[in-house]
Parts: structure tokens; C-alpha cells; sequence
């Protein structure tokens, strides 16, 4: 592990943030980061490139190590499914717009605080569902399928996770299609 | 070559002048232009699997040479109906004929499915069959994990069918070309072509 940090700072730095960083108590107020750089593509073939995240509408508040040790185990499922029973939550989609010369490959490497940002966007989130009713279980979300107008960066994490999210979005649905799968359709596994 | 020839696939009825030696220069156009985009196609798919680097870009290529092959191959059976297949000789065993016309239908019958399954693949997932950026095909199956299941099995296990096949194919055709060298992969190249390789040989 020594030998692969010292290969990869960029794996150090990850860890030593994620170490301090405090945890959200809820999902409504947590913040998700698409960490890999896409372009925006005018008409004219101009190219923008752009990072984009979801900001809560909500107030982020952090979870404590003495109240994780106290929840219960869906704690966190069972906080939104409550919110959300007395009214939607919300979260812009914030474009940040890189200058020339910030990394645009490297997901690793955040671009400065002051680069300009705008909100394209707001999510709203009326109602959660278990995997086996909803329709989120046989979507493949692969950070590479992107609508006209956007193009993907070079960054080699897009391209990796492509490749990975395939196979076992291929492996998922054949359990599914051929009645072999347990958690994905509510059933338990054998023992 | 042997004058005496056996007729194995279907001809223009009414040709008085028997099956033809070659085939015809749009089959010849076809067939070669469809070998590179299918040995094309087959390492394509194998490498847009296994790279995790190249898997975007290969996709991306992926799609409309495949929907180019589709439409090929549609032009191509037409164009044999049409015009049929020069006989094979008449010294060539049974078995090999009747496996000569099998794989024949059994390339054009992967010709066409691979395709639509490719198809069928992206319309179960819920993605386009893009083209070129922003020029999508509609789907042919409804989005659905059972479908999808199943359509990916097939395309994937009918390209290794393919590949098989088209070895086969080539083997044999080698076979032709340089054992027994009667006529038959040059019925496949353009009769220029044949003339200046006989005339270097001797």
C-alpha cells in the first residue's frame, strides 16, 4: 500500500481528505461531484470544457462518529423516504467552467474556487422507491453516455469506468433476464 | 480447370449460357469491401470489451459500421438472387459442396442478425444507435432487462459463430487458391487480376 501511495500522490491526497472530510447526516444535504471534465459544444464547434455537480437546496449537516455508531442501519434511506413525505427536495446542477490551462483530464485535480460557475439546472426529487419497483435497477450509468451538444474529455477515468460499468451492467441484467437474480427482484438468496 | 461443372447454387433461370465463371463485379466489390469492415468489426467488438481505455471511441465506430454492413449485406443478397454463384467443380466432393452452401447462408444470415441484434442490444439498454453525434436510429425493442439479457447473449455468442465461420470460409478459400488451384477463389477477383496471375506463374 506504502509502495502504491508513493506511485500515486494523487491516491494519498484522496485518502488524507476523505479522512477529515465530515460526513453528511442526510442525503438531502449532501453534495454529489461528477469529478470528470466534459465539453460543452456550441453550434459553431466551439468547446467549453466543464465540470458539474449537485448542490443541495437543503442545509448540509455532518454526521458525528458517536451518531453513526447509534443509527440504525437504513438510517439514511429512511431519513429522505421521511423528508420526502412532507415535501420534495431540490438540487441545482452547477456548471463550473474551466479557464485555459486548468486540467481538464485529470479528475484529480480541482480547478480553482473562483472560476466562474452557473446553474444550468435544478433537480427535484419527489418520491424514493426500493430497486425492485423503480426504475432506476436497469439503468447502466455510465458517465460516457452524454446528450447531443456535450463531448467527452480525455480523461482515462471516463473511458475505464465505461469499460467496467459495461460488464457488469451485462452480468446484472443477465441474472435479471434469466430469473437467476435475488436482491435486484426482492427474492432472498439461497442459502 | 475443368470444363465439366456441377451447378450447387440456384442460377437466372433462363440463362442459356450456363452459371456465370465469376462472380459479378458488384458481388466482387461487396464481398471484398465486406470482409475488411466485418474482420473490422469482429476485433472491434473484442477490443471494446476488454480495452478500458479505447472502449468510447470503439463504440463509437462500433454502430454505424455495423448499420453500413446491414445495409450492405441487403444489397449483396439481392445482387446474388439476382445474379446467382458460378458453379463449383465438379471434382469437389459432396460433403465439401454441401458445406460450401451452407456457410455461404449461414455468413449472410450473420450478416444480417449481428446487426439487428447490435440493434436490438442498444434499444433494450435504453441507448441510441448513433451514427454520427446527434443522428440517432429509432429502437426495435422495447427496453427491458429480459430482452436485453437475451439480445446481448446472442450478439455476443453469434460474433464468435461468425469469426468461426469466417475462418472456415478463408481456410477454405486458401485451400482453393493455392492446393487446388481450380478456379474457384479466382471467381471471386476480378478477371484482370487472374489473367496477370497466371501469366506471372508460368
Amino acid at each position: 500500500m506504502a509502495a502504491f501511495l508513493k506511485d500515486y500522490p494523487e491516491a494519498r491526497k484522496y485518502l488524507e481528505a476523505d479522512a477529515v472530510k465530515p460526513w453528511a447526516s442526510s442525503f438531502a444535504g449532501a453534495t454529489f461531484y461528477a469529478i470528470h471534465a466534459y465539453f460543452l459544444v456550441a453550434e459553431n464547434g466551439q468547446r467549453q470544457a466543464m465540470r458539474w455537480s449537485l448542490r443541495p437546496h437543503a442545509t448540509f449537516a455532518a454526521w458525528s462518529a458517536d451518531e453513526r455508531a447509534r443509527a440504525s442501519h437504513d438510517a439514511l434511506f429512511k431519513d429522505v423516504a421521511q423528508r420526502l413525505a412532507k415535501a420534495p427536495l431540490h438540487w441545482d446542477m452547477v456548471m463550473q467552467l474551466a479557464a485555459p490551462g486548468d486540467p481538464v483530464d485529470d479528475p484529480s485535480q480541482p480547478w480553482p474556487v473562483i472560476r466562474p460557475q452557473l446553474v444550468a439546472g435544478t433537480l427535484e426529487v419527489q418520491r424514493v422507491f426500493d430497486q425492485t419497483d423503480g426504475v432506476c435497477r436497469d439503468i447502466n450509468f455510465d458517465p460516457t453516455l452524454i446528450p447531443a451538444g456535450m463531448a467527452l474529455s480525455n480523461d482515462p477515468v471516463l473511458a475505464t469506468r465505461a469499460g467496467i460499468y459495461a460488464h457488469s451492467y451485462n452480468a446484472r441484467l443477465h441474472e435479471i433476464g434469466y430469473g437467476k437474480a435475488t436482491d435486484a427482484v426482492g427474492k432472498k438468496a439461497a442459502p | 480447370m475443368t470444363t465439366k461443372t456441377r451447378t450447387v447454387t440456384d442460377t437466372v433461370p433462363g440463362n442459356q449460357a450456363g452459371p456465370p465463371e465469376r462472380f459479378n463485379l458488384l458481388a466482387q466489390l461487396l464481398h471484398w469491401t465486406m470482409a475488411a469492415a466485418i474482420l473490422a468489426m469482429l476485433f472491434i467488438g473484442v477490443a471494446m470489451m476488454a480495452s478500458l481505455t479505447w472502449r468510447p471511441w470503439l463504440l463509437d465506430l462500433h454502430q454505424p459500421l455495423g448499420i453500413a454492413i446491414l445495409l450492405l449485406a441487403i444489397v449483396r443478397l439481392l445482387n446474388r438472387l439476382r445474379h446467382g454463384a458460378p458453379a463449383l467443380p465438379a471434382d469437389i466432393p459432396r460433403w465439401q459442396v454441401i458445406a460450401a452452401k451452407a456457410s455461404h447462408w449461414v455468413l449472410y444470415a450473420l450478416m444480417f442478425s449481428l446487426p439487428l441484434l447490435g440493434w436490438g442490444v442498444r434499444s433494450a439498454g435504453g441507448w441510441p444507435v448513433t451514427m454520427v453525434p446527434g443522428v440517432a436510429l429509432p429502437p426495435i425493442a422495447p427496453v427491458d432487462p429480459v430482452w436485453y439479457a437475451v439480445l446481448r447473449d446472442a450478439h455476443g455468442l453469434l460474433a464468435w459463430l461468425l469469426f468461426a465461420v469466417v475462418l472456415m470460409h478463408l481456410s477454405a478459400a486458401l485451400m482453393h487458391a493455392w492446393v487446388r488451384r481450380d478456379g474457384v477463389f479466382s471467381s471471386m477477383t476480378p478477371a484482370g487480376l487472374y489473367r496477370r496471375y497466371r501469366r506471372n506463374r508460368t
